[in-house]
């Protein structure tokens, strides 16, 4: 069964997409089977990562919402991008949106939330997906609730002076349960202090990182057309990305690599 | 009851005619009053107005006037008598007025037969009267049917590989009974509703447009408001949501559910809120229905159970989820799964159905409709024919006691085409699926 990782955070500008991005790039790499959402209608960005260049006539997701196309015709095979096909894996990209006077039309109608559900439901079971990676938009919306309701584990991105916008134990994001979280403190300054913010974290509000990510120029300077990942594979940034995939797909029943070469 | 009739003697002499007058009318059985023209014109008289008023001759021809005037606005004016004593010259002034007159002698016989005159004429009267506001009522119920026949679809949706048809016999000219069904959702879903509203006759119509106005509009318009995504939850049993939801083994948003509680529990606080006090409500039960997989979530809000009828044969009741609709202010609405496989049909229906009497008072019943129901199904629009003319065969001349809903949707075998590409019209209000 498809594992659900959702990508959040409290505030904007704590390089979620990113992440999101290289997280996803990452394990297709690795022969996995990778769906990415972008359910971040009040923000697209997240195709730009994939050099996707969509016009106000594509596809997306808040055209699916809107009534206008299934959501497989919102799906983006950006595999060769991330040089994923080479060991069998897959990427597959839903963009947010493409027309921004439709999609704020969309939110101020109003839609059925339930069909981001079933979005998910069908991707998973079309594609045969290892794992569903949805980004969020940062903060609260119904898109966010629900996508961190729907995830097997949540990924909430903090940079180091926003530590305190980590959620609480008991969000009140709404009625749902909390999935498993993971917490990323992304863009440390240099010669900022890991160990320190470590401990502060576990004394404040009881976190322990999954990882402590270094803020990069060379991130900054790819002025969000690429893939990090894709581009820097050695990086020490990467790293700390491949210790997040990690933890994410640990336990997974199909783990990439094993099953390279699988049909896709 | 005693006629009655009012006497206004002389008013400048004592005289003995009208003593006179009233002996022989108490003779007659007649109730007897008495009054001035200034008591009369000042509405002192009795309630009750007379059916005869014996006006003294001395009265002036306007005077006169002056007291039928006060007796105009009564539902029976009484009919005047001007009446002269000795001085019959007194009536001369009388003559061209509209008035019957008397002068004595005043013969038993005569004023026996003006006292029935008066009551015949009256009575007369107010016959023509009761016919024409019963005739008004009528032409209002007719509109009030037309207008009601408008708050039923005009066509059904027909999505591919479905079957939907509905049939409604009213037992009076109005009903409270009531079905819809419409797409929601760009087409993705479709709604339907069968609903009871408690009654009959004008009130329960009244409650009908309201009810079926609030539920559809409400389901129309339900975003995904703010609340939604809580409302959506809690309306889950999350016990039963594990082995439907193949994403996860809590209670999720389910396409369709957020319209579909939105718009029960909206309709039950807007009636509790507003109506309580008039104690009317409805019991229904309102189903989303994917028409791509045949997954259904419904609310049955204390209605009797629509079955599910099964390609094996079997029947399987879809429950009450909740209590009726306008009953109890905050009442829970679970929402529950089912699928209608292809080869299966979903049948809907008010206990109008089961309840229909014949003429030793027996009800149709529950076995013999689901009898009815076990044998196969070749269209929806048969189905409904066989289970009314069954009903009509029961009942036989016996009054229809309750108004006859039903709503069945079908899910076409793989190997059976649609039925037309267009919409499927529905059953025309007040007329059974035989009549069409």
């Amino acid at each position: 069964m498809a594992r659900i990782v959702t990508v959040h955070s409290n505030r904007g500008g704590t390089g979620k997409s990113h992440l999101a991005a290289n997280l996803a790039s990452l394990i297709a790499c690795s022969g996995a089977r990778v769906g990415l959402l972008d359910t971040a209608l009040q923000s697209a960005g997240l195709h730009q990562l994939f050099g996707l260049t969509l016009t106000g006539g594509s596809p997306t997701l808040a055209t699916y919402l809107g009534g206008g196309c299934e959501i497989e015709d919102a799906l983006y095979d950006v595999s060769s991008v991330v040089d994923a096909a080479a060991s069998g894996g897959r990427l597959l990209l839903v963009p947010s949106s493409a027309n921004p006077r439709d999609t704020a039309d969309l939110l101020n109608r109003g839609y059925d939330l339930g069909l981001l559900a079933d979005a998910c439901s069908q991707l998973i079971e079309r594609h045969d997906l290892d794992l569903l990676l949805l980004d969020t938009h940062p903060g609260l919306s119904n898109e966010s609730s629900l996508s961190i309701a729907l995830a097997d584990i949540a990924v909430l991105v903090v940079r180091p002076d926003g530590v305190s916008a980590i959620p609480p134990p008991d969000p009140a994001v709404s009625t749902y349960q909390w999935p498993r979280r993971l917490v990323v403190v992304n863009m440390l300054p240099s010669g900022g202090d890991e160990a320190a913010l470590r401990d502060q974290l576990r004394a404040d509000v009881g976190v322990d990182p999954v990882a402590v990510i270094p803020f990069s120029n060379e991130l900054g300077g790819l002025n969000s057309e690429r893939v990090f990942a894709c581009d820097f594979p050695q990086d020490q940034l990467v790293g700390q990305f491949r210790r997040i995939v990690g933890e994410l797909m640990a336990g997974a029943e199909r783990p990439g690599p094993s099953q390279a070469g699988k049909e896709g | 009851m005693a006629p009655v009739a009012l006497i206004v003697p002389d008013p400048e002499a004592a005289d003995a005619s009208a003593a006179e007058l009233c002996a022989v009318l108490q003779a007659e059985d007649a109730e007897v009053r008495w009054a001035t023209a200034a008591q009369i014109i000042g509405r002192e008289h009795a309630d009750r107005p007379p059916e005869i008023l014996f006006v003294h001759a001395r009265l002036t021809g306007a005077e006169v006037a002056q007291l039928a005037a006060a007796f105009e606005d009564a539902d029976r004016p009484p009919t005047i008598v001007v009446f002269s004593g000795r001085d019959q010259s007194l009536l001369q002034q009388h003559l061209g007025s509209r008035y019957d007159y008397l002068l004595p002698p005043y013969p038993p016989w005569l004023l026996r037969s003006r006292l029935h005159a008066g009551r015949r004429a009256a009575g007369e009267l107010t016959d023509i009267s009761e016919i024409h506001q019963l005739l008004r009522y009528e032409r209002e119920l007719q509109i009030g049917r037309e207008i009601q026949q408008g708050f039923l679809p005009g066509l059904l949706p027909s999505p591919d590989g479905w079957e939907l048809a509905a049939h409604f016999r009213p037992a009076r000219v109005v009903a409270g009974d009531f079905y819809d069904a419409f797409e929601l959702i760009d087409g993705r879903r479709i709604a339907f509703i069968v609903a009871d509203v408690c009654d009959k006759g004008v009130g329960a119509a009244l409650f009908m447009a309201l009810i079926r106005t609030l539920l559809r509009h409400t389901a129309q318009h339900s975003g995904a408001g703010p609340n939604l995504v809580s409302d959506v939850e809690t309306a889950f049993r999350a016990e039963d949501a594990g082995g439907q939801d193949p994403l996860r083994s809590r209670a999720m948003p389910t396409v369709g559910a957020g319209p579909l509680i939105g718009a029960v529990r909206g309709t039950n606080e807007y009636m509790t809120r507003n109506h309580l006090a008039q104690g009317y409500f409805a019991t229904l039960f309102f189903a989303m229905l994917d028409p791509r997989t045949g997954g259904l979530i419904y609310i049955n809000g204390g209605h009797t159970p629509p079955v599910l009828l099964h390609a094996d044969g079997s029947l399987e009741p879809l429950v009450p989820t909740g209590p009726a609709v306008g009953l109890m202010p905050e009442s829970v609405f679970k929402i529950e799964y089912a699928s209608v496989h292809a080869g299966e049909t979903l049948f809907a229906f008010t206990d109008g159905v089961t309840e229909a009497k014949n003429e030793r008072g027996e009800f149709f019943s529950e076995a013999r409709l689901f009898d009815l129901l076990r044998h196969p199904v070749s269209s929806v629009g048969e189905l409904l024919d066989r289970v009314d003319r069954a009903i009509r065969e029961f009942a036989g001349p016996a009054e229809q006691f309750d108004d006859v809903t039903m709503l069945a949707v079908r899910h076409l075998p793989a190997d059976q085409p649609g039925p037309d590409p267009d919409r499927t019209p529905a059953a025309p209000a007040q007329r059974s699926t035989e009549e069409r």
